[in-house]
């Protein structure tokens, strides 16, 4: 049964949610026509935009077509699944498009924002420097700890060692008090 | 004969990170949490290290796989 032949209640029904990931390079002056023209390539389809993510400037893993930098779209769409291969092809041929994915998310799928998560994790999250200063503090900080408890150490020994030496003095005073008794015989 | 018994280690089971937050899905856009599952060279990391149960493993193999096309992550360091 081919499109022709279907009825448009069942084309419609048919319709379900795709998604669709664009990687553009960042520094690119026609970036709004590009982007119309994106978007024009899912209307000539007739789908129903759901919703769009446009993230942030993002550095590339790796250098795709001499980019470093790059700028990534999220679009989930309604469509039929008869007009995602001519979507695709459309996109692959598309000029300033570095990279892009269509596919169909997990039925029940809740779209996040994964801009402003991706932005929360960058602020909240330390720098090797960072790191290096808070381990550099608490090493500090264990030293200091470690020099005080031995100081306190020391100084209690200290207070002890002059009792000690004056106990044996009385002992030994009395021990010749004792010897030097006459009364007593032993 | 004497022979002196090996010291016994005792294991522990690890918990499934996904399982624990009650993930359906992985999210490929997810770059954080994919991050936290590879090693230095960019490698994913085994289940037997991070404890993941297989399911999501896989779901997590498919998210890196995707993020890597994407340039998201890098294939090799």
């Amino acid at each position: 049964m081919t499109e022709e032949f279907m009825p448009e209640e069942t084309i419609e029904k048919d319709a379900r949610l795709y998604e669709c990931i664009v990687l553009l390079a960042h520094p690119n002056p026609e970036e709004q026509k590009l982007l119309k023209e994106i978007e024009g390539i899912f209307t000539e389809v007739n789908a129903k935009l759901v919703e769009k993510d446009l993230w942030s400037r993002r550095g590339l893993a790796y250098p795709i077509h001499g980019q470093t930098e790059g700028k990534y779209i999220v679009y989930y769409y309604e469509m039929e699944p008869l007009s995602v291969q001519t979507v695709d092809e459309a996109l692959r041929i598309a000029k300033g498009v570095l990279r892009h994915m269509l596919f169909k998310p997990p039925i029940g799928y809740a779209i996040v924002n994964f801009e402003e998560k991706f932005q929360r994790w960058i602020k909240e999250r330390e720098t090797e420097e960072q790191v290096r200063a808070r381990q550099h503090e608490e090493e500090l900080k264990e030293k200091v700890l470690q020099r005080a408890k031995h100081q306190a150490k020391q100084a209690e020994t200290r207070r002890r060692a002059p009792q000690g030496e004056m106990e044996e003095k009385e002992l030994e005073q009395q021990l010749e008090k004792i010897i030097a008794d006459d009364d007593l015989h032993l | 004969m004497s022979t002196t018994s090996p010291q016994k280690r005792q294991h522990v089971k690890k918990i499934c990170h996904f399982c624990k937050s009650g993930a359906k899905y992985v999210d490929y856009k997810d770059y954080p949490l994919m991050k936290s599952h590879l090693d230095y060279f960019g490698n994913i990391r085994k289940r037997f290290h991070t404890g993941t149960c297989l399911r999501h493993q896989k779901m997590l193999k498919t998210a890196i796989e995707r993020a890597r096309f994407m340039g998201m992550l890098a294939y090799r360091k």
